[in-house]
Parts: structure tokens; sequence; C-alpha cells
């Protein structure tokens, strides 16, 4: 996630990438993780989680040319698309109730999700033994004994591999917050 | 508490929120309780190919749906060239092929079975694709020729190229006189006889005058005397005049129209047209010519499309000059091999065979052989 340095470095790329679609890119490298994380905060089945956040992102492309600039970080009109998908697949799903959950002024949710998006980018900045991991741990659903098998380790070694990763990510985490 | 301890706590929460999310787990250390509360959050983590897919998706749409006026290629290049601006390569990402050892290139994870036979079926491809060469009928061919000097037959004498079928030429008449016939020069030469020559003329007045010949090569050189006379060129007899004792209408003891003891119109005691003893046989004193040029034979269209083999067996003269003449086909092979082989031949050169030290004309025969591999 690259944090744009000032509202106008933002503005002007909005800008671009209303002239030029392809510009958009540099605008999702930028916003993926919060808005991942956000609906992700939501939706617990990661496949799902995955597919809402590429339906927020098409949807965003697709509408980029009706966006205004009112001073407004770019993730916050992400995310007001993003909780209209939800509100859809909610609505779909006949469960309408728990939209008023999800609603951007819930307090401590932007902070959850910000920390959450920091996260999952931690992650990517791991030792590739770690991440690879965490990664076959939490995203593969892997036990000890398959990974220590796949890797050629025993499963004390991907133990410790595993509690050094959390605690490089704990490290890190505080680093940024405190 | 030990760090060993605190990792194996930590193995047995993660196992816990893995199968259950929502289970509280308690009576933990603190440390371990905060990296659960991380491996939690991990829980959602995306998986590692869904940003980069997603974001080939995206520039998809973006190329569909853009307004620039630049073609596709150009767009590609401004998507290497910006949008796509170089980062930090993940680990699965630096390895080539990651699916090659296994592991998950998209946001599936690869199933190790499907990859092993997968793995398996394209071995055997290859496999497959690099032996064909060996197994698979080959479709150049390779011409093998073979020089074979057959062994030369008891008869010294050859027939020519348009002689009659028979090992040598000859003929010869008579009137059924007793007297051998008289020695006298040749007759003319010639392949087509008219006149059967006479040395007792039994037709002064012909109606038709035709200059007496005897069947043999214009081209074939015989030691002639010069003698007035018509007669036989061997005859010890030098008169009176006869045409000897055989039978017919010419000069000799054979019969034919020919000259000398043999049957036919040629010359001396063989058979058929043509002159005994112009061409050597190989033994007796006289080597065997020796190709010392075999330039390969061409394969007929139609035996090659047929994959037709064998051998063509040609009867040839080896002349003094290294050259073959009178190439014959002795043995048919058919499907325009016997011509193929014959055109072949006929560019061959040969050491001449010698007999005393010098160049003789020798007869032989060759094998062509063709063979496909």
């Amino acid at each position: 996630m690259r944090i744009l340095e000032c509202e106008t470095d933002e503005r002007l790329l909005i800008e671009a990438a209303q002239r030029d679609p392809l510009r958009f890119a540099e605008l999702y490298e930028s916003n993926f993780e919060r808005v991942y994380a956000f609906v992700a905060y939501r939706v617990r089945d990661r496949e799902e989680a995955q597919d809402l956040t590429a339906e927020i992102f098409h949807q965003a492309l697709a509408s980029l040319q009706r966006f205004e600039w009112h001073g407004k970080p770019f993730v916050a009109w992400l995310l007001g698309i993003a909780t209209k998908v939800l509100a859809d697949r909610w609505e779909r799903l006949g469960k309408q109730q728990q939209v008023q959950a999800y609603e951007l002024e819930e307090a401590g949710i932007e902070a959850l999700v910000e920390q959450r998006a920091m996260l999952f980018q931690l992650v990517d900045g791991l030792p590739p033994d770690q991440r690879q991991v965490i990664i076959r741990r939490f995203v593969d659903q892997r036990s000890v004994r398959e990974i220590a098998q796949e890797l050629g380790r025993s499963e004390g070694a991907v133990k410790q591999l595993q509690f050094r990763a959390l605690q490089t990510l704990r490290s890190q985490m505080r680093s940024k917050y405190v | 508490m030990s760090s060993p301890a605190l990792i194996e706590q930590l193995d047995s929460g993660i196992d816990l929120l893995c199968t259950d999310p929502d289970v509280a787990i308690s009576h933990v250390d603190a440390t371990v309780a905060e990296l659960l509360g991380l491996a939690a959050e991990l829980r959602n983590l995306p998986h590692p190919d869904f940003r980069s897919q997603l974001k080939a998706n995206l520039i998809k749409s973006a190329l569909a749906t853009s307004s620039m006026s630049e073609s596709p290629v150009m767009a590609s290049a401004v998507i290497g060239a910006r949008s796509f601006a170089p980062r930090r390569l993940r680990p699965e990402e630096e390895q080539i092929l990651p699916t090659l050892l296994g592991q998950s290139s998209g946001i599936y994870a690869a199933r190790r079975f499907n990859f092993a036979l997968s793995v398996t079926a394209h071995a055997l491809a290859l496999i497959l694709i690099v032996t064909s060469g060996f197994w698979m009928e080959p479709h150049h061919e390779q011409r093998v020729q073979t020089l074979t000097l057959i062994e030369p037959p008891v008869s010294d004498y050859l027939a020519l190229d348009d002689a009659s079928k028979s090992a040598a030429g000859g003929g010869g008449s008579g009137d059924h006189d007793r007297l051998q016939a008289s020695r006298g020069h040749l007759p003319e030469r010639s392949l087509d006889q008219f006149a059967s020559p006479e040395v007792v003329i039994h037709n002064g007045d012909p109606k038709i005058p035709v200059e007496a010949t005897v069947v043999v090569p214009p081209q074939v050189s015989i030691p002639d005397n010069r003698l007035p006379n018509l007669g036989d060129l061997r005859s010890r007899v030098a008169g009176p005049p006869s045409n000897g004792t055989g039978y017919g209408s010419s000069i000799g003891s054979g019969a034919g129209s020919g000259l000398g003891g043999g049957f036919g119109g040629g010359v001396g005691i063989g058979i058929g047209g043509g002159y005994s003893g112009g061409v050597f046989r190989v033994g007796g004193g006289v080597s065997a010519p020796r190709a010392i040029y075999k330039p390969d034979p061409e394969y007929s269209p139609e035996a090659r499309q047929a994959k037709y083999q064998g051998t063509v067996v040609l009867s040839l003269i080896v002349a003094p000059d290294g050259r073959a003449h009178g190439l014959r086909v002795v043995r048919s092979l058919g499907m325009g091999l016997d011509e193929k082989a014959i055109e072949a031949v006929r560019e061959w050169r040969f050491e001449p065979a010698r007999k005393d030290g010098k160049p003789v004309a020798v007869a032989v025969d060759v094998e062509v052989n063709f063979r496909l591999f």
C-alpha cells in the first residue's frame, strides 16, 4: 500500500485516471488493502471477500468519470461503493438488517480496517520462509505437518517459523502505531 | 514460560482458531494471546495472487473502455511503462513457474496429484516426440551401389550391344561345298543386312544390286586383310574361290547369312550378329576394371512412393578409356529403376581392365542395389 503524500498528489492521480483509465492501476495499488480489509471485516469467507473486492474496484473503474473531488480521500469514495456492494449482497441474501451495522461512521471501524490493511501489507514484507508458512497456514489452511512435508522441514521448525513470523508482525505493527 | 512451550501453545491456539473462528481461547500466555489476535486477523488474509490478478483484470477493463486513441500495442506499452511500474517481486513470483514445485500459482491451491499427473503426461509426450525419430519409418533413402564382377563364362566370346542374345556373335554359311571357304577381305559391316556376302556369286545380275554386308556394328574394329577378293578372314585356304562347307548363301562353314563358322549374320564362330573376340572377359590374364567414380543413382518417384527396393543387374563393356558402353539390363527391377540405374552407371568412370599391362575393353556385369532405409 502506497500512502499518497498529500491530497494534491491523490487529486492529480485521480484526474489522470479520469483522462486515462490505465492510470487507475495506481489508485488500485494505493487502496487495495484498505478496501479488502473493509470487506473482509464484514465477510468472513475469503473467496467471497475477494469476489466482492473485485466487484468494488470494477464498479469504481466504471464510475470513475463521475467522481468529483470534494476534499475527501479517494478511499472514502471506494468504501462508499463497498458499502453499497455489501448492502446489495445482503439484500440478495435477505439479510437487510445487517446493513445498518456496517456504516462507516461506526465507532472504531476505520481504525480496525486500517490496522488490518496494515497487517496484510506487512505480511508481504516478511522473510520468504516465514511468509510462506503464514500463507500456507492461514490462506491454504494447511496443518503444520503438511507444511513441514511440503517444505521438507521438521514440524518444530515450521512451528518456530510461524512463531517468529507472528512476532515480527506484532513488532512491526507496534512500531507503526506507537 | 519457555520459548518452546510458547511455540506449542501458539500452534495449538492457531489450530483451534482454524477449526472454529469464534472460539474463545483462554488460559494462555499474554504474548501468545497477542499473537493469536494477529493470527485471527490473518485468517482473512487475501490469497497472494489475488491482488495481481485483480489488477490485471482491471487493466483489461480499462483497455476495453479506454477512450485513448492509442492502439492496443501502445496501450500495452503504457501499462508497462507507468501503470505497471516495477515493484518488488514476491517470493513466489521470483520463482519460475512455482507450480513446478507443486506450489500454488493462482488463487486456487495446486493439487499435488494433478500436478504430478500433468508432469508425467508432459514427460511421456516429450519422450514420445524425442524417440519418434528412432522408430518412425525413415523417409530418406540411402542408395547402395555394389560393383559385382561376375566370373567370365567359358566362352571367350561376347555379344555386343546390337547382337543377338547369344554369348558371342558369329555367322556363316556356304554352298555345302567340299572346299573350305577361301580367304579374303571382310565385307562391309552394317547392322542391317540386305544381302549376304558370297565369294562365288550365284546371281550375277540381281534386279536390285545391294552391297553385301555382315551384321557387325560399324564401330567395332576388326583386323582385316588386304586381299582383293571377299572371303573368310581366318581361312587358311587361299583358293580356289569357295563359299565354304556350310549351309546357306554366305561364306563359311556355319549356317546363316554371315561369315565364318557360326550361326547368324555376324562374323566368326558365334551365334547371331557381331564379331567374336572383340571384347575381353575378366580372368585369364585380364584384370578386372575398378570403379573409381560412382555417382549415386536417383530413385524414381513411383518407386519411392511405393517404397520399392531391389537390385538391377546391368551388363556393360568397360572401354579402355574407363567409360561404360553397351549398357544392357540383365535383371530388370521396373518402376523406372532400370533407367535410373543405366543413367547412373553411364556416368561411372572405371580404371580399365588390363591385359599384358595395356588397357583393354572388358565385359562385366554390375549390380545396382536400390534400398530404402
